[in-house]
């Protein structure tokens, strides 16, 4: 049965009209675990609705399959979920409904938004909308009895709804405190989005077994200001290409006001000191009169697969008149690996994608952004734990020094295979 | 939980009939669908699954233009329930026309004050209800079907009518302020609709008279006040002990259910409104034959001054 006949059978048709599915794939992942798609809500008026179903893992399911699906999973993310619905004051996507149904999995439904990576790529986001997230999304003013976390804040996954509020969607990303730290499944955040520094507190906190990071309370807050400061730069300034250091990309604007203003308030963070978004929100109203959005300078590197930064990679590599030829293959790669993060590529093409890859590292084993490409694909969307030790064993036979794949490989190490 | 009926004030039900589903009778004659069993059902829709006014009441309504189908409503009343129904055209499996019924049901306190604001609320609800199933019903799929017949087709019968915006169509604040001052009132219905069980109308005399057998009386559209057509209707004999607003004088004769008169007080109103269409009787006759000897004078003073 196809994922659009599946949906319309175990959505009550009284309820749902216009079912379209988007994507049969998972965002993080190349496997079908979840069914996206929009429909029409009747329960309360005719509200545009945005449907993730998470098929529960049935009895011939994969071993990673069963991790991450299985009905008892299910159950406690829908658990959590059904918490942060409560919690009326975190700002997240207006949620329709989420329950499991029956044993065909869990259904997350919720309004519409505009996603604001939308507005930054058509040039549509500018000055007032990253003032907006600043204060809306601010999470010193945000009054909650639990101390929360949404772990994978990035401009693709803060929306804009229909009345103007911006909001936190994948609303699974987002934990609550137990103890004084943030327990975390799966680390599919975006580390190459933090400064160095800041990426390597959180990574570096690897203490349970299990994909799991713990942070404490006050690192989440941090690592979140830090994502929202991001997000409201590339309001302002363009989306930020990679595989450039967040510090990095703003210095590049020289004389650029409004970037300087971001990039000191996020060398704060990353040094742990406090940051006042409200105060940098005014900063950012004040300096310039217009509110369209200010075109970054034009970076070569525009914009390549993101990587774990290392110490060793090249900070903004740019392909040079003599760029090697590693590099050249590599940008032949960047369509897919932009599909790949947009969740386009079905299981096969991320396959694909994956073998052209390890062509470019068998070739050139130097090529180090590759091999961080390999990585990534291997920890987020295949979710393989063997390939992606066998790929981070092999890129450390040649980049030994590398800090940041001796992270991955620790955190690797506590991966529990099951 | 399905079987408390003690609902929250803020809770309805969803009630849905149509043809072309084996879901509460064995056939694919027009049925309740929604929910498949007879368990749990208010009083309304239980009288109404007793009853036998389906054919009467569908009939008339095939022929109806699409817009004059969807303003058609009907609001029946009982001591401490309140229902609107709405009906939508669709289509069976064999392409022939069918029709979707939605009542949308909830307990009520008759000293509520926004009572007309309720009832809107719920006419909203049960005309979009059975708009958006009307096209869910379209040719009977077979999926519908299973959903219907397992209690999928909706996550939950009961809805939250608080979320739900008033609807505008009718002015139901004032129909239930003129409900509220009559005895006996059965429902109030748009013409189409009346033969669910309202027996007062909203539309004229003419048209009200014209329904007469199963009709009390009419709502005045110009007025908004309820004009009774027999003795069935009588207006509550002590005005300030009616519950408008919430507030009574004698709370012996407060709701849940409407006031109740006295027997003897009864008598005496209906014996008071008989006498009052008889005088009035009386009133027209004279007229008209006042009107008849002026006419007559009229003629045979013409005539003389002629032959002059």
């Amino acid at each position: 049965m196809d994922a659009q006949s599946f949906l319309q059978t175990v959505l009550p048709a009284g309820e749902w009209s216009n079912i379209n599915v988007v994507s049969a794939d998972g965002l993080m992942s190349g496997r079908d675990w979840a069914i996206l798609a929009t429909a029409d809500w009747q329960r309360r008026g005719e509200v545009a609705a945005f449907i993730k179903f998470i098929r529960a893992a049935g009895p011939t399911a994969g071993k990673d399959t069963h991790i991450v699906t299985n009905a008892e999973r299910l159950r406690q993310i829908e658990a959590r979920l059904q918490k942060v619905r409560q919690s009326r004051n975190i700002p997240v996507v207006p949620i329709l409904e989420i329950r499991m149904i029956l044993d065909k999995g869990l259904l997350l439904a919720m309004e519409r938004v505009q996603i604001v990576q939308t507005l930054i790529d058509s040039g549509k986001a500018g000055r007032d909308l990253a003032t907006k997230l600043l204060i809306q999304l601010n999470p010193d003013k945000i009054q909650s009895p639990q101390i929360w976390h949404h772990f994978d804040v990035c401009a693709r996954n803060i929306g804009i709804t229909r009345d103007g509020r911006p909001v936190f969607i994948d609303i699974e990303s987002i934990y609550f405190e137990t103890d004084g730290n943030i327990a975390v499944t799966v680390p599919v955040f975006k580390p190459w989005r933090l400064p160095q520094a800041l990426k390597n507190e959180v990574l570096g906190g690897t203490r349970a077994e299990g994909i799991i990071i713990q942070m404490s309370a006050q690192l989440a807050n941090q690592k979140l200001k830090s994502e929202i400061i991001l997000a409201a730069a590339e309001c302002c300034l363009g989306a930020i290409p990679h595989p450039i250091d967040p510090l990095d990309w703003l210095a590049s604007f020289s004389g650029n006001k409004q970037a300087l203003t971001f990039l000191e308030a996020l060398s704060l963070l990353s040094k742990g000191k406090e940051v006042d978004l409200d105060g940098l929100a005014a900063m950012i109203q004040a300096i310039v009169p217009s509110a369209d959005p200010i075109r970054a300078p034009s970076h070569p590197v525009d914009p390549s697969p993101p990587n774990p930064t290392s110490d060793a990679a090249p900070i903004s590599s740019t392909p040079s008149p003599a760029a090697s030829d590693w590099e050249a293959l590599h940008e032949t790669l960047t369509g897919q690996a932009r599909a790949l993060r947009r969740a386009e590529l079905t299981k096969d093409e991320i396959t694909k994608y994956r073998e052209q890859l390890e062509q470019i590292t068998a070739q050139f084993p130097e090529a180090l952004p590759v091999w961080n490409e390999l990585l990534l694909v291997a920890i987020s969307y295949e979710l393989d734990r063997d390939r992606a030790f066998l790929v981070v064993n092999r890129a450390l036979d040649i980049h030994g020094d590398d800090k940041g794949l001796k992270q991955w490989k620790q955190i690797l190490s506590t991966w529990k295979a099951t | 939980m399905e079987n408390d009926l003690l609902s929250a004030p803020t809770e309805s039900f969803v009630t849905v009939w149509t043809k072309g589903f084996r879901v509460s009778e064995d056939s694919d004659e027009f049925q309740r669908v929604v929910p498949p069993k007879d368990d749990f059902l208010l009083s309304l829709e239980s009288e109404l699954q007793k009853s036998k006014v389906w054919p009467s009441v569908l009939e008339p309504l095939y022929g109806l233009a699409e817009h004059e189908l969807s303003t058609q409503r009907c609001m029946l009343v009982r001591s401490d329930e309140i229902g609107v129904f709405a009906v939508s055209r669709s289509e069976d499996k064999h392409s022939r026309p069918n029709l979707v019924v939605v009542l949308v049901a909830a307990r009520i306190d008759w000293r509520d004050q926004d009572l007309g604001n309720l009832v809107a609320r719920l006419s909203n609800l049960a005309g979009r209800l059975s708009k958006h199933f009307s096209a869910t019903f379209r040719r009977n799929p077979t999926e519908v079907q299973a959903q219907l017949r397992a209690a999928n087709f909706l996550s939950d019968r009961k809805y939250n009518i608080s979320e739900e915006p008033p609807s505008a169509i009718i002015d139901w604040g004032a129909i239930i302020n003129t409900v509220r001052k009559w005895r006996g009132i059965q429902g109030v219905s748009t013409l189409k609709l009346a033969t669910l069980g309202a027996n007062i109308v909203l539309g004229t005399r003419g048209e009200a008279e014209r329904l007469a057998s199963r009709i009390d009386g009419y709502i005045d559209m110009r007025t908004l006040q309820i004009v009774p057509l027999n003795p069935s209707l009588t207006p509550w004999a002590k005005p300030d002990e009616i519950p408008v607003g919430g507030h009574t004088s004698s709370l012996q004769e407060t709701p849940p259910s409407l006031p109740v008169t006295s027997k003897s007080e009864d008598q005496l109103a209906s014996i008071e409104q008989s006498l009052k269409e008889i005088s009035g009787s009386v009133s027209r006759i004279a007229d008209v034959f006042l009107g008849i000897s002026e006419g007559l004078l009229k003629i045979f003073s013409g005539g003389t001054r002629r032959d002059r």
